[in-house]
């Protein structure tokens, strides 16, 4: 019993994907058991895309916290800088600047915040949560001083296809920003698995003065997920105003909770140096489909937050089975 | 490595075991199962904010047309006012294929796209409290943000008696209050007397409000008056008022009709506070869907395909005036509630 033990919590933080992969499929499972109608509304495709168009936008965000946490940091800033990102952007295009044009621009403020970001805590040597916290409340204010809380419309009609396009793939309408999350986040996964440089980050992240002595410019790597993360909020507030063609100061209010819990509920440690883009793409999709089938449960709204702390929770207690809690468990149930 | 995955999967099997069964006797009782006993139709009401004690009124509202009518309304949005989530709630209506959808619009533009997709599919939208104008939504039930801004005003200038500095209590950035502070401006640059010295946030908490309406009240000590166009407001200026010793020589003009709100005005804190028919708003949102549905408005014979709507293309709900006279009868928790 104590080998199964010691080889399940090895297992389970061995493969945290896989992991993650039974909760959605027992979740999934669950709600199409448990849904109270007769018709099926939950493994539908009209319901999948929902929950695909609806996680889409944070996906992007999660991608780049991965990487911010590997790397030992931590970022509060994402939902003010989407925010900035649809607001440039939009902004740009009602001033006649052509749509590429204004999203480089928009996607530039993103990564400008990243570099503030980047350049507090690895130059001034501020704590992450404490620089990201402030540029969290300056970003929403600069946004809000911008526009004076009225929202940008008058978009380009072009802009607003971005939004609501899709792309037939075999039989499916896949929506653009569901295409992009989808390749993004393949695209980071492996990237961040065999780039010589993006491996850096789980270095710095685990030790950050043995990485800094065998030659890895530490700050810089540092600084580079936090551009990378701030033009990925960027692109999720671009590709949000292309779906609701309005760009507003409070978009992506507490997107940057929902965000690292994602992340951390994938497996990421806040320690720094664990983590996987799948890990944290999966947590998102697991959050992503508890909303939406606690939706059609008709799980009461105020319920819904404790639900979602709850799963964090239990998610990050997963990692803290150990073998002698296992034990002290069997013995209770001896008694 | 096999013996681990053998207790996984025992463990699994254990976990579905005892989820199917500790549900399954429960489900006779489970107001979801009784929906499927009956087959209810259903219908949401997309909100915003939805952890303030404004909705209480449009909940009960709903829950009551829902009653009498035999249907199902269940209450969702975003805790804050990001519009996005507000969308994804009408997607999953959509997808989940409900009847009737109210909604209120954090931003009337950003909705367009999707109580439109609503209406294209079959599914009638109303819009509640803000206006989508420009969307195809079948009617708007509610008061004009800005015209209860107007109407706000213009009490406050009667109360301090058309002079004196004044300040208003609103959450920057959200439109419908946005709306209402223009109201209140204009209602109150009618008066030559009356100057606006200071815009406060409440950030919708009584506390923060107590706080911001504190610090107005050191930097304007001649202030003669709080104009607070939220429900966190009321309560936070009144708050202020009572700690600093100002009572009768500041006048509040509070907003909506929560209990904190009320008591401060039957202490005489709070002049009066304007309360929205929620309650109504909702329940004629429901009815209306419901008899969309059911053809019972018979303009035509058949609306949908004579491609108009029976129901009036928006509804003004207007606003009640709560003051130290009818307080006793807005209470929530009376009987019978």
């Amino acid at each position: 019993m104590l080998n199964a033990g010691e080889a399940i919590s090895r297992f389970v933080r061995a493969h945290r994907e896989f992991v993650i992969g039974i909760a959605l499929a027992l979740a999934c499972a669950g709600f199409y058991l448990f849904q109270p109608s007769d018709r099926d509304l939950f493994m539908t495709i009209g319901n999948w895309r929902v929950i695909a168009v609806n996680i889409s936008t944070d996906a992007l965000m999660v991608i780049g916290m991965t990487m911010v946490i590997i790397a030992g940091g931590f970022d509060l800033s994402v939902g003010s800088t989407l925010a900035l990102g649809g607001i440039v952007t939009c902004k740009l295009m009602v001033l006649g600047l052509p749509i590429p044009g204004a999203i480089v621009a928009g996607l530039a403020a993103g990564a400008a915040v990243g570099a503030v970001n980047g350049f507090i805590v690895t130059k001034i040597g501020v704590n992450p949560l404490i620089t990201t916290l402030g540029t969290m409340i300056i970003v929403r204010g600069i946004c809000l001083v911008a526009v004076q809380a009225n929202p940008v419309t008058g978009l380009p009609r072009a802009f607003g296809g971005i939004g609501e396009g899709f792309r037939i793939v075999g039989h499916f309408e896949i929506p653009y920003s569901v295409l992009i999350m989808v390749v993004a986040v393949i695209l980071a996964d492996l990237l961040l698995r065999h780039s010589r440089f993006l491996r850096q980050t789980y270095y710095v992240g685990g030790n950050e003065e043995a990485a800094r002595l065998s030659g890895i410019s530490v700050d810089w790597v540092r600084s580079f997920t936090y551009i990378i993360t701030g033009a990925l909020a960027a692109a999720a507030g671009i590709i949000n105003s292309a779906r609701l063609i309005s760009a507003s100061a409070n978009a992506g209010e507490r997107a940057e909770l929902r965000v690292i819990s994602a992340v951390v509920i994938g497996g990421a440690s806040l320690a720094g140096g664990e983590g996987t883009i799948l890990g944290a793409f999966l947590g998102l999709l697991l959050v992503g489909v508890i909303e939406n089938g606690m939706e059609i449960l008709r799980v009461n709204i105020y319920m819904k937050n404790v639900m979602l702390g709850l799963i964090l929770i239990l998610a990050v207690t997963i990692d803290r089975i150990n073998v002698e809690m296992l034990r002290r468990l069997i013995r209770w149930f001896k008694q | 490595m096999s013996k681990a995955l053998n207790v996984i999967l025992a463990a699994l099997v254990i976990l579905l075991a005892y989820f199917h069964y500790s549900r399954a006797p429960s489900s006779h009782t489970t107001e979801p199962a009784a929906a499927k006993a009956t087959g209810k139709e259903e219908y949401v009401l997309v909100a915003v904010s939805v952890g303030n004690a404004y909705w209480i009124d449009a909940r009960d509202g709903s829950q009551d047309a829902a009653r009498d009518l035999g249907v199902e309304v269940q209450f969702t949005g975003p805790q804050g006012s990001d519009v996005k989530q507000q969308v994804d709630s009408i997607e999953t209506a959509i997808a989940r294929g409900v009847k009737g959808i109210i909604v209120v619009p954090a931003e009337p533009e950003a909705l367009v796209p999707s109580i439109n997709r609503a209406i294209e599919a079959g599914i009638p939208v109303i819009t509640q409290d803000t206006d989508s104008p420009n969307s195809r939504r079948y009617t708007f039930i509610g008061t004009g943000n800005y015209e209860a801004g107007l109407i706000g005003g213009k009490l406050l200038a009667d109360q301090i008696g058309g002079q004196g500095e004044v300040a208003l209590l609103t959450i920057p950035g959200q439109w419908n209050l946005e709306e209402r502070c223009r109201g209140y401006k204009d209602a109150l640059a009618k008066c030559p007397g009356v100057k606006v010295v200071s815009i406060g946030n409440d950030r919708a908490e009584e506390s923060q409000a107590a706080a911001e309406a504190k610090s107005i009240l050191q930097s304007h000590p001649e202030l003669a008056g709080f104009g607070c166009v939220d429900a966190a407001g009321g309560a936070g200026a009144a708050v202020a008022v009572r700690d600093l010793g100002k009572k009768g020589k500041v006048k509040i003009i509070a907003m909506d009709r929560n209990d904190a709100t009320l008591d401060f005005i039957k202490e005489g804190f709070i002049q009066a506070s304007l309360a929205q028919r929620s309650y109504t708003m909702a329940y004629l949102g429901v009815q209306m869907l419901h008899a969309l549905n059911h053809n019972q408005i018979k303009m035509v014979k058949d609306w949908r395909a004579a491609n108009t709507c029976p129901l009036p293309s928006t509804v003004d709900t207007g606003t009640v005036v709560i003051t130290p006279e009818n307080v006793r009868f807005f209470y929530h928790g009376e009987p019978g509630r």
